[in-house]
């Protein structure tokens, strides 16, 4: 039956693991898994643009603070220069304090990006231990995590982000609280579903047989070999929480004025929308590239790591 | 006076399923002496995986008795069973999953060593290591290897250089190479029977290939559906079969020989699956001899001649 | 040559590559075969032979852009299938040539009811009305040893062996002069193997279609063919009616072969394997491709490529040693 199994693989799809199965012989085979996903990230040419230009974005949330003087250039009023349009000065334009929406914009990058990837973080530690208890140990234990994330996923995510920021103040940190738990159940269940796949495998039940402990096998061998899932779904989450952090903001229970936070950034050209519409079209189109971008990176790197799409 | 390293007594297993009771082992007893190796031999859904698992208690067989060395391994707690696992090791069938793909060749010897505390420090494991590699002919230069990299014949070699890192004493081999290419198929086969003399390993192989357990086996035990339904030593087994249905199995092996042909037994019919069983012959339904009887009552393993059981109520008319 | 030697498939000089990130895999190199009518012939070898890819572009499959025939001719009855279009291949496939695959699980789909799968390729090809063809497609069923009643069943309800027989009536649905069985009894059970084997060695002769058999296994060689090509990193090394191959063993990897296999027959208590593995194949030896593993292999191997050459009327082998004076091989030929 396996045999059967090897041979369609090899006739099928590949004739590539063909030849790394049986490339024993020959010495140059040496590639570590790292540096195949990146070959394979490599082919998908539309990815590496997009990886390229988010490097880019990276690096301006990175240097924000020595690109531009936050008292300076980000929150000092100047109210003689105010609502200009685009301009060689102001390619953004300034706002209706006369702040210069490049500076805005630009430092804005270092607060979503960061309040994103921080709640992800949230998100992923704690669903992933959540999902990975659930998933291998199942049982009893898996039905209360599972019946607990199914009720929280129940209610929209907006609303809970809302309701929890409420309860515990306006405050940046609170926000990345806030949006992390939010997203616990995502992870809850991607983590499950990925580890109760890995559990099943006979090299889990080799470890067993060696006299491997449960934990020992959970943490060294089924979280490692799920992991490429679970950060797949982490990157299309950054994309999800700049959204979520901005529209938070935008309705005023984001970060605090005057955080040039894109969300925020968005709220307040909101009322100059008629004659200053760059005040919200620039920021708009920030958050716009960036979860696309993020997005692209996230299903090229999906693709990588799908041994299926190999070829 | 014979020294008996694992008995099985009265094993069964049964797991829930939509349609009922699925009796997957029922009843299993055999026994081994130190340093042989015991057969077992079936078509799939016949349980002979079941049994390995119940074993090692990789899963936790319903009822029944495991002695390994004298001590009724089902009884201990599960701390003492890891203990245990030093002394018996498992080698899958599928080298391609049971070996974690992100370990090198060299970090998967190592880990038995590591978690049970075989040696310490970090060169004399280093050494054992390479020493092991060594031993399933393993070429040194794939030490940094991933198991991708690598054929089935080798990744087997791995595994099985896993199971002799904690220096066991008895090895429950499933289906190991029935996932192999013939001509490394003969290779594994050698290695395990040459680490079998070095070592004085007990073995249990399971498989559904008859020339190959003929091959390596002392004793044979051939079951259908969660039965024994006659054990013998390989020799007299494969020269005097006495149950229809390892006639008809050992009449199915097509043999690479064209003088050898020989009287087909065809079985009509296929395998079922044991669900809420009746006392009846498990085989009565594809049996060619099947009498009234055998839809009566299931037929006990009767020894007919000196280590040779066979459970079948032919036996009674002749 | 009277009718019954009719040659209805000629194989010439088929090469077969994958290509995928610069490396190139000679899946197939440069083979012949020919199938006479009403014939089995065996193509016997292990992972990696080249086998299946050879089945595949009998039948215009090898999967584009990785895959590429890069050489040779497919000749069935008078038309060399490399230059037809897609077109023309659907209306061969199925009706002329038809392939049994290895694994029954995955051949059928699990949303059809068996008796429409079979029908389907009846309304594709022979252009009668549905309910004719489900007739015929029921009728099948019955020819391969399942209830006619069945027909209406899903895949799911049938066990292994079951579906490897649909998977038959299938591929004979519409006669076709050529059957290609890929395996078929590799998934199954030793029991229900022998009796897929015999139905399909009855329905052979019974619908006059000549076969090609891969397979890995010797013992079912010996069971239902008539002629053995063995095939090693896509070539074929050996290549004889099956007396030639079973009795008259000429090339050493036939031989390691045979004594890889333990014998039922006989109380061996070592085995003698072939050594190493199977060649990288984007890097496949200079020389005979079997060299490096070969016992017999010399310093003219490693750089002389041999040919296929006849031995006997039947028989042809591809090994230089036979130019050294009195060479033969170990084991004992009667």
């Amino acid at each position: 039956m396996l045999k059967a199994g090897n041979e369609m693989q090899a006739k099928t799809m590949n004739i590539k693991t063909r030849k790394t199965t049986m490339a024993g012989d020959s010495t140059s085979l040496q590639r570590s898994k790292a540096s195949e996903v990146w070959l394979q990230f490599r082919k998908n040419k539309g990815a590496v643009v997009a990886l390229i230009l988010l490097i880019l974005i990276v690096l301006v949330a990175l240097f924000s603070d020595i690109i531009w003087d936050y008292k300076d250039d980000v929150i000092k009023q100047n109210i003689s220069e105010k609502l200009q349009g685009p301009s060689l000065a102001h390619p953004f334009g300034t706002d209706h304090v006369g702040r210069d929406m490049v500076a805005r914009v630009g430092y804005g990058t270092r607060y979503s990006l960061s309040i994103a990837l921080a709640s992800v973080v949230i998100a992923v530690i704690a669903g992933g231990i959540l999902g990975a208890i659930a998933g291998y140990f199942g049982g009893w234990i898996e039905n209360i995590i599972m019946r607990l994330t199914d009720i929280f996923t129940m209610i929209p995510s907006a609303l809970m982000a809302i309701g929890i920021i409420v309860i515990i103040g306006i405050k940046t940190s609170n926000l990345v609280i806030a949006l992390g738990i939010t997203n616990i159940p995502v992870f809850t269940r991607i983590t499950r579903a990925s580890v109760m796949t890995v559990r099943n495998c006979e090299y889990i039940e080799a470890s067993r047989a060696i006299g491997a402990s449960e934990l020992y096998i959970l943490f060294v061998h089924a979280l490692p070999n799920s992991m490429s899932q679970i950060f797949v779904q982490a990157t299309l989450a950054v994309g999800n929480c700049i959204i979520a952090a901005s529209s938070l903001s935008f309705i005023g229970v984001g970060v605090p004025v005057p955080t040039p936070e894109w969300g925020a950034l968005l709220s307040m050209g909101r009322s100059y929308i008629q004659s200053a519409p760059y005040l919200t079209l620039f920021p708009g189109l920030a958050i716009f590239v960036t979860v696309m971008l993020i997005n692209t990176v996230g299903d090229g790197l999906r693709d990588a790591l799908d041994p299926k799409l190999k070829q | 006076m014979t020294d008996t390293i694992l008995e099985v007594k009265d094993m069964k297993k049964y797991f829930n399923s939509p349609k009922g009771k699925v009796h997957a082992v029922d009843g299993v007893s055999f026994s081994i002496e130190r340093g042989s190796t015991l057969g077992i031999v079936g078509e799939s859904g016949c349980g002979k995986s079941t049994i390995g698992k119940s074993i090692l208690r990789l899963t936790e067989p319903s009822d029944g008795q495991v002695f390994f060395e004298g001590k009724d391994i089902t009884e201990i707690s599960k701390r003492e069973m890891r203990r245990l696992r030093k002394d018996m090791q498992i080698v899958f069938q599928d080298p391609y999953s049971s070996l974690n793909p992100r370990k090198t060749v060299s970090q998967a010897i190592r880990e038995p060593i590591v978690i049970n505390n075989i040696i310490k420090g970090k060169d004399a494991i280093n050494d054992r290591v390479v020493e092991l590699m060594e031993m399933v002919g393993l070429d040194q230069r794939l030490y940094n290897t991933y198991p991708h990299e690598l054929d089935g014949g080798r990744r087997q070699r791995i595994c099985i250089a896993r199971a002799l890192a904690v220096e066991p004493k008895f090895i429950l081999c499933d289906e190991p190479v029935s996932a192999l290419d013939v001509s490394i198929q003969a290779q594994i086969l050698n290695l395990m029977k040459d680490l079998q003399e070095q070592l004085g390993l007990t073995y249990i192989f399971i498989t559904h290939d008859l020339s190959v357990v003929k091959f390596f086996s002392d004793r044979i035990i051939v079951m259908y559906l969660g039965k024994v339904v006659e054990t013998a030593s390989a020799d007299d087994l494969f020269k005097n079969p006495v149950h229809p249905y390892t006639q008809a199995l050992l009449s199915s092996i097509p043999v690479p020989d064209l003088e050898a042909r020989k009287e087909r037994i065809m079985l009509s019919g296929e395998i079922s699956s044991p669900i809420n069983p009746k006392n009846e012959c498990r085989f009565a339904k594809r049996c060619r001899f099947v009498m009234d009887v055998c839809h009566e009552s299931a037929p006990d393993l009767t020894e007919i001649s000196e280590g040779h059981c066979v459970a079948c109520h032919l036996l009674k008319t002749k | 040559m009277n009718s019954n030697d009719k040659k209805v498939l000629e194989v010439k000089n088929l090469t077969v590559t994958y290509e995928s990130e610069g490396s190139v895999v000679e899946a197939v190199n440069g083979i012949n075969l020919d199938l006479t009518a009403r014939k089995t012939v065996g193509l016997v070898g292990e992972t990696g032979a080249g086998k299946t890819t050879t089945a595949l572009s009998l039948l215009g499959l090898v999967q584009k852009p990785q895959g590429h025939v890069k050489n040779g001719k497919i000749i069935i009855n008078g038309k060399n299938i490399l230059e037809m279009t897609e077109k023309e291949l659907e209306n061969i496939r199925g009706k002329e040539i038809a392939m049994i695959f290895q694994d029954p699980m995955t051949a059928l789909n699990p949303v059809m009811t068996v008796g429409d799968q079979i029908a389907e390729s009846i309304v594709k090809h022979e252009k009668v009305k549905y309910e004719e063809a489900f007739a015929k497609a029921s009728e099948l069923l019955e020819t391969v040893g399942i209830d006619k009643a069945r027909a209406k069943e899903y895949p799911h309800q049938f066990s292994g062996g079951m579906r490897q027989r649909v998977v038959i009536a299938i591929a004979l649905a519409c006669r076709p002069g050529i059957l290609i069985a890929d395996e078929p009894t590799t998934a199954l059970d030793v029991t229900i193997q022998a009796q897929v084997l015999d139905m399909m060695k009855k329905l052979k002769d019974e619908y006059e279609t000549s076969m090609i058999m891969i397979t890995h296994d010797l013992g079912v060689v010996a069971e239902i063919c008539d002629e053995v090509a063995v095939m090693y990193a896509g070539h074929i090394l050996e290549y004889g009616v099956l007396e030639d191959i079973f009795n008259r063993t000429k090339h050493p990897y036939t031989e390691g072969l045979f004594n890889s296999i333990p014998d039922i027959n006989d109380d061996k208590i070592r085995l003698v394997p072939i050594d190493g593995g199977m060649p990288d194949p984007s890097n496949l030896p200079k020389g005979c491709v079997f060299h490096p593993r070969c016992p017999y292999a010399d310093e003219k191997c490693k750089t002389e490529k041999p040919e296929l050459k006849n031995i006997s009327e039947t028989h042809q082998v591809a090994c230089i040693a036979y130019d050294r004076p009195g060479f033969s091989l170990g084991r004992s030929n009667s």
